[in-house]
């Protein structure tokens, strides 16, 4: 447990630095300053993965229960995402400025709450749970990538950025690029979430003996998929580009992150257990 | 009523219906999950909006309180079905024409191809139309495009089976409606408690609540039997709970039998026998002052953790022999071990005037005289039951291959979508330009950035290549 300790603070003190240089970078527009933040950054997730790893070893399961491993693993997905999205496409590597600080946060905040393991119940000892919490977090990666896509895409067309922000803005691709991968994220985390609650259905009907029951989160998580299917609808038959499909995609997440945190904090749900415990 | 039909179809073929659907049922379900369903006691911040009364009252009489049953929600979720169907088929419509089209390029085509190209490049003058050509194949292939080489056209395409992609998804959500309807009408779902040792038939009488849809085919009558239950079973390193061993038969002998737990239901045909909780159950036994059983009758009892003894005390009416009014006898298991698998018994008769006649801790199998009443009380067998859900719906295997189809489908229909493009030079001379066109799609910046990327490699490619080959031929 201390040496899982050690290496998370160490992963949190590397992002630090990487959200600073990745900053630095972007305002500076110094390429070898965002190529050393990445290098920074990914040099955090050695620590933060064998935490992890040891954790899942020590408690005998994945990162799905409780606060502390749901917002560590989430904090873990954002930079390798970071990383494959800086990989593929260069020229937005300097979306670090704005994932890694959201990554040091996440994990900086998760240190700070209870880290006892939680022991998985026989309703949770299945297969399907680590089916449906990755197709999850990976869904939630894809419409965070469209959200930050389509951000970027309003500020350059609505002309907000100044300064530093503007010119690394400037670096991005160009705004039809930007539109046609905002959509592209989101179909991909479309898939995902619909994956996710097929998933969570079948496994529902497996642990409970009915795969659908109107659960506050079962119904949010039908709530976001109904929004994003809105938001394809819009861009594949009615011709939704550019701004409007942009201020879609970032009022979208919000319903999303409303599901993931705002609804097992407001109900009781049996949903609830994966972030608040037992 | 003339011209209905075809203003009905042509509603129900609007896109912009099925878009406001969409954000009606969105909107619909957010409201719904503001107050309880069904019924249910408020949830975390429900409570607040339930110390509303005027908001309660409004929410009843639009139906909010029954939010996924209300006829507004089941008229936009049909309207959507309808409208899905329509457009699934006007889909399978336009894919089955353009597989049949697939390859082949009409005239109109081809001249679109420089009417509407996406890009286009300057051809070196010296440059062979036919080599030219061929190094736009190239650049096709190279963006997985399979290439059709002619003499004045080249087409890249993917294979046309890409086309059904998004007909089938908007089939099979049409399949999972339809199921999703059929299985509310056609499901049968009850809790049966069954002591160890015992079983019970499929039968309405067995089950203490049920819900069966208005078209439920009926109980099948099968027995259902507990053999032994082991509290705390643990399997993998994990506790799994309760766990008995349930069989299911019928005419022909056992059908199915397995230890049920959480994750590990037992599946016969369309029933399946899931484990909710355990409980005690006893016989209460009654004997006349012969000592001739005239009674025996069996009671469950469920804990409580709320009551002193652990369980919920179990209430027997009885009639005095010598006919002056009615006693009623309360029994209290007290469970002496954590796993709770052995009792003590506590034993109260009383009059109708609340007079104590008995107050004994007899042990299990002890006749208890009840005075004035001319018989003898005991409790025997007393034992675990398991209170098994059991659930009869056919619907859920197709459900789930309907899951699977539309999983596949939208991805498919959304990561590989049917692509074509097609390339042919304009002009004559110094004046030639290749023009590039590519099938409209939702992200075809992307993708004709691709194309015009590879396609301007193979082409610097070969220019550089001829270079070379020029200076070591000079």
């Amino acid at each position: 447990m201390v040496l899982e300790i050690v290496l998370m603070w160490s992963g949190v003190t590397l992002y630090a630095l990487g959200s600073v240089l990745f900053g630095a970078g972007a305002a500076f527009g110094r390429q070898a300053l965002l190529r050393l933040a990445m290098v920074i950054s990914l040099a955090g997730l050695a620590p933060h993965s064998v935490a992890i790893a040891l954790r899942w070893i020590r408690v005998d399961h994945g990162p799905y229960l409780g606060f502390y491993e749901v917002v560590s693993s989430y904090a873990w997905f954002t930079v390798v995402v970071l990383a494959l999205i800086a990989w593929r496409v260069p020229k937005l590597s300097s979306l670090g400025a704005l994932l890694m600080p959201v990554s040091f946060l996440m994990l900086a905040a998760a240190m700070f709450t209870p880290k006892s393991g939680m022991e998985i119940t026989g309703t949770l000892a299945s297969y399907w749970l680590t089916i449906h919490v990755t197709l999850a977090k990976l869904s939630y990666a894809g419409f965070i990538a469209s959200f930050v896509l389509a951000v970027a895409y309003l500020i350059r067309d609505k002309g907000w950025a100044r300064g530093a922000l503007a010119e690394v803005l400037e670096k991005l691709p160009s705004q039809e690029i930007l539109d046609d991968l905002s959509f592209r994220f989101a179909a991909l985390g479309f898939i995902l979430l619909g994956s996710m609650i097929v998933a969570g259905a079948i496994w529902a009907n497996e642990a409970w003996g009915r795969y659908w029951a109107w659960d506050p989160i079962e119904t949010w998580s039908l709530i976001s998929w109904l929004v994003y299917a809105g938001y394809l609808h819009a861009r594949l038959t009615l011709g939704w580009r550019g701004a409007k499909s942009a201020w879609f995609a970032a009022l979208a997440l919000p319903v999303v992150l409303f599901a993931l945190i705002g609804v097992p904090l407001a109900y009781n749900s049996i949903h609830g257990v994966y972030l608040l415990g037992y | 009523m003339i011209g209905l039909g075809p203003r009905l179809g042509r509603l129900l073929r609007s896109r912009k219906l099925a878009f406001w659907l969409i954000v009606v049922l969105s909107i619909w379900s957010l409201l719904g999950t503001l107050f309880p369903q069904g019924g249910r006691s408020p949830a975390g911040f429900q409570s607040k909006l339930a110390d509303i009364p005027e908001l309660v009252s409004l929410a009843d009489a639009i139906g909010l309180d029954k939010a996924f049953s209300a006829p507004l929600f089941l008229a936009a979720v049909g309207l959507l079905f309808l409208s899905t169907i329509v457009c699934a088929w006007d889909r399978t419509r336009l894919a089955i024409r353009d597989w049949r089209s697939h390859g082949r390029v009409t005239p109109a085509a081809a001249e679109r191809v420089i009417a509407r190209s996406a890009f286009s490049i300057p051809v070196r003058i010296d440059a062979e139309a036919a080599r030219v050509l061929e190094d736009v194949a190239l650049g096709f292939e190279a963006v997985g495009l399979g290439a059709k080489r002619g003499e004045v056209l080249v087409e890249g395409s993917v294979a046309p089976w890409r086309l059904l992609a998004s007909p089938v998804f908007h089939w099979s959500l049409v399949v999972l409606m339809a199921l999703f309807a059929i299985g509310g009408l056609t499901r049968f779902e009850g809790l049966i408690g069954v002591p160890v040792g015992t079983s019970l038939p499929d039968v309405p009488e067995s089950y203490r609540t049920s819900e069966a849809g208005p078209l439920f085919s009926g109980h099948t009558g099968l027995s259902i039997a507990v053999d032994d239950l082991v509290v705390g079973f643990r399997e993998g390193g994990v506790n799994r709970g309760p766990a008995p061993t349930v069989t299911v038969s019928g005419d022909r002998g056992v059908l199915a039998s397995q230890r049920v737990y959480p994750n590990h239901p037992l599946r016969h045909g369309p029933i399946m026998v899931h484990m909710e909780d355990y409980g005690l159950a006893f016989d209460m036994v009654l004997a006349d002052s012969d000592g001739t059983e005239v009674v025996r009758e069996l009671f469950l009892v469920d804990f409580d953790e709320a009551q002193p003894s652990g369980t919920v005390p179990t209430a027997v009416a009885l009639e005095r022999a010598d006919g002056k009014g009615n006693l009623s006898a309360t029994v209290e298991l007290w469970p002496t071990t954590a796993e709770r698998t052995s009792s003590e018994i506590r034993l109260k008769v009383s009059d109708e005037d609340s007079r104590t006649l008995v107050d004994a801790r007899p042990v299990e199998g002890e006749r208890t005289r009840v005075p004035g009443s001319g018989v003898s009380l005991a409790v025997e067998n007393v034992r675990l039951y398991a209170r098994l859900g059991l659930v009869n719906d056919w619907t859920v295997a197709p459900i789930y291959v309907a899951f699977a189809v539309m999983v596949v489908a939208v991805s498919a229909a959304l990561l590989m979508p049917y692509r074509v493009a097609r390339a042919k030079i304009s002009g004559e001379g110094q004046d030639r330009e290749l023009h590039v066109w590519v099938r409209r799609s939702a992200d075809e910046a992307v993708f004709v950035q691709r194309v015009q990327e590879a396609v301007s490699r193979s082409l610097a490619g070969r220019a550089a290549s001829d270079e070379e080959g020029a200076k070591h031929g000079s």
